[in-house]
């Protein structure tokens, strides 16, 4: 088996904006930020480090928000850069460089595995008060908290793989 | 700062050096002592104090003010607001702003293949439609989007083969044809339009053996096309033109009949009937272009038909 610290060192791009989505929403809503990693040679590999937030809002889009960030970056570099390479079969460098940015990117794009946790507490409490966004969100929350179970199986790295490679050769 | 006394010293020590040692308050030396002490397999309860007028994190006196908390910690007014818009370092910012300037990079610089690709695929599209001339011009503009790709450049030679089909230059739709037919699938039916290139290119140069040849090598291979058929007479008729060998004449004049037949009225069988019919009679080759051109009405039974 690969160490996955060494996948996480192959692709640091995506630690980086994965910790810079955290601290974007953070800061966003107003949460106070304590510490925080942008990448280290451990184990995690990056942090942030905030105080509890008690709103469900605030702690959604903080848990959640690099998976959308992530996401929307790993597709928004390779699907441009798939075409020359698969559909012409173009073997540019740039092309290459730009694919393993965003599926590195892609591939931090799950929340950790105490996001996951400290969102899914988050959202049981919250869709028993009643609150919406818990509510609508429950399926979401639940997908995330079962991929952290499963990202074991590297389930996180193949979702990476998936948008950025998958999603293209649907479209083209 | 606030002091505290140790219960078991009874010396005044730092808020923030003392602990929680069960229900007792302690200095750091009576924690330690009391820590070795004690038994391995009960281990203390041991809890650090916090001074709520020292900010944990600059470590700033507040005096006899108790500061605010985040995360339940004591923190300063200049350490909250600094916790609360924690900044970005500056290699993130330049990091982002490159990320920001690649992805547009990105997109402007693989443009190009996106549009040749929507192209190349409106070309199929159009083909299967049966527009030829969008599926032409499209193909083109792929083309022209993306000239590294040998695909599409075989692609617009398919199309140039077929144009130049179309307004019979045999000779450069040979050459066309061919470069597509070293890349394009068999569904595109290449080798069939590379043998019609070849039979134009034989008719044109007058080498009516070679024009007999493929003909009749085409009308072996499918001997219910009309318009195949209709090129065997065709070529039998040139055959004829040259030798005077009436067996020919005989033999196209059956290929064409056959030709009519299976071609049942389709458009165009009449005129090319009519230029082999016109050949035959006159023992002399033209072309279709001249042939329109000397007949605009068309030409039966010996003489051009009068409107």
């Amino acid at each position: 088996m690969i160490p996955g610290i060494l996948v996480a060192i192959a692709t640091f791009p995506g630690v980086i904006v994965h910790e810079m989505a955290h601290m974007l929403f953070c800061k966003w809503r107003g949460v106070a930020i304590i510490d925080v990693c942008f990448f280290r040679f451990g184990n995690p590999v990056g942090y942030v480090v905030h105080e509890a937030v008690e709103d469900f809002t605030t702690s959604f889009l903080v848990s959640v928000g690099p998976f959308f960030i992530n996401s929307l970056l790993c597709i928004l570099i390779c699907l441009p850069a798939y075409v020359p390479v698969k559909v012409f079969g173009l073997e540019h460098p740039l092309s290459y460089v730009l694919l393993w940015l965003g599926i590195s990117i892609g591939m931090h794009a799950f929340p950790s595995i105490q996001d996951g946790q400290g969102l899914w507490h988050a959202a049981r409490k919250a869709a028993a008060r009643g609150n919406i966004l818990a509510i609508i969100s429950f399926p979401l929350v639940v997908a995330i908290y079962a991929a952290n179970v499963l990202s074991f199986f590297w389930l996180d790295y193949l979702y990476g793989i998936g948008i950025g490679l998958g999603l293209p050769s649907l479209i083209f | 700062m606030r002091q505290v006394l140790c219960d078991l010293c009874k010396h005044t020590v730092p808020m923030n050096d003392a602990f929680i040692l069960g229900e007792a308050t302690v200095c750091g030396a009576c924690c330690e002592n009391a820590q070795k002490e004690s038994n391995a397999d009960a281990p203390l309860s041991i809890r650090q104090q916090i001074d709520p007028t020292v900010c944990r994190r600059c470590n700033s006196d507040g005096g006899n003010l108790t500061l605010p908390t985040v995360a339940g910690m004591p923190i300063c007014e200049a350490c909250y607001v600094y916790m609360h818009h924690y900044p970005f370092p500056a290699w993130i910012k330049a990091s982002a702003v490159g990320l920001a300037l690649l992805i547009v990079f990105a997109t402007m610089w693989n443009l190009r293949f996106v549009r040749g690709y929507r192209e190349m695929h409106g070309s199929m599209v159009a083909l299967g439609q049966g527009d030829v001339v969008l599926a032409d011009s499209m193909a083109h503009a792929a083309a022209r989007h993306v000239p590294e790709s040998l695909d599409l450049a075989a692609l617009a030679s398919y199309f140039d083969g077929l144009a130049n089909l179309r307004e019979n230059k045999s000779a450069e739709a040979l050459t066309s044809l061919k470069r597509a037919g070293e890349r394009l699938p068999p569904s595109f039916g290449v080798d069939d339009l590379i043998l019609q290139a070849r039979i134009g290119v034989a008719f044109d140069n007058k080498n009516y053996d070679e024009y007999l040849a493929l003909a009749t090598q085409e009308a072996k291979e499918r001997p219910n096309d009309a318009g195949i058929r209709a090129m065997e007479a065709s070529a039998l008729a040139c055959k004829y033109v040259a030798t005077g060998n009436e067996s020919l004449r005989e033999q196209a004049l059956a290929s064409l009949k056959l030709a009519k037949d299976l071609a049942a009225g389709a458009p165009g069988m009449a005129n090319y009937e009519q230029r082999i019919l016109h050949r035959l009679s006159s023992r002399e080759v033209i072309n279709e272009n001249e042939f329109n051109l000397r007949f605009p009405h068309g030409w039966q039974d010996g003489k051009e038909v009068q409107q």
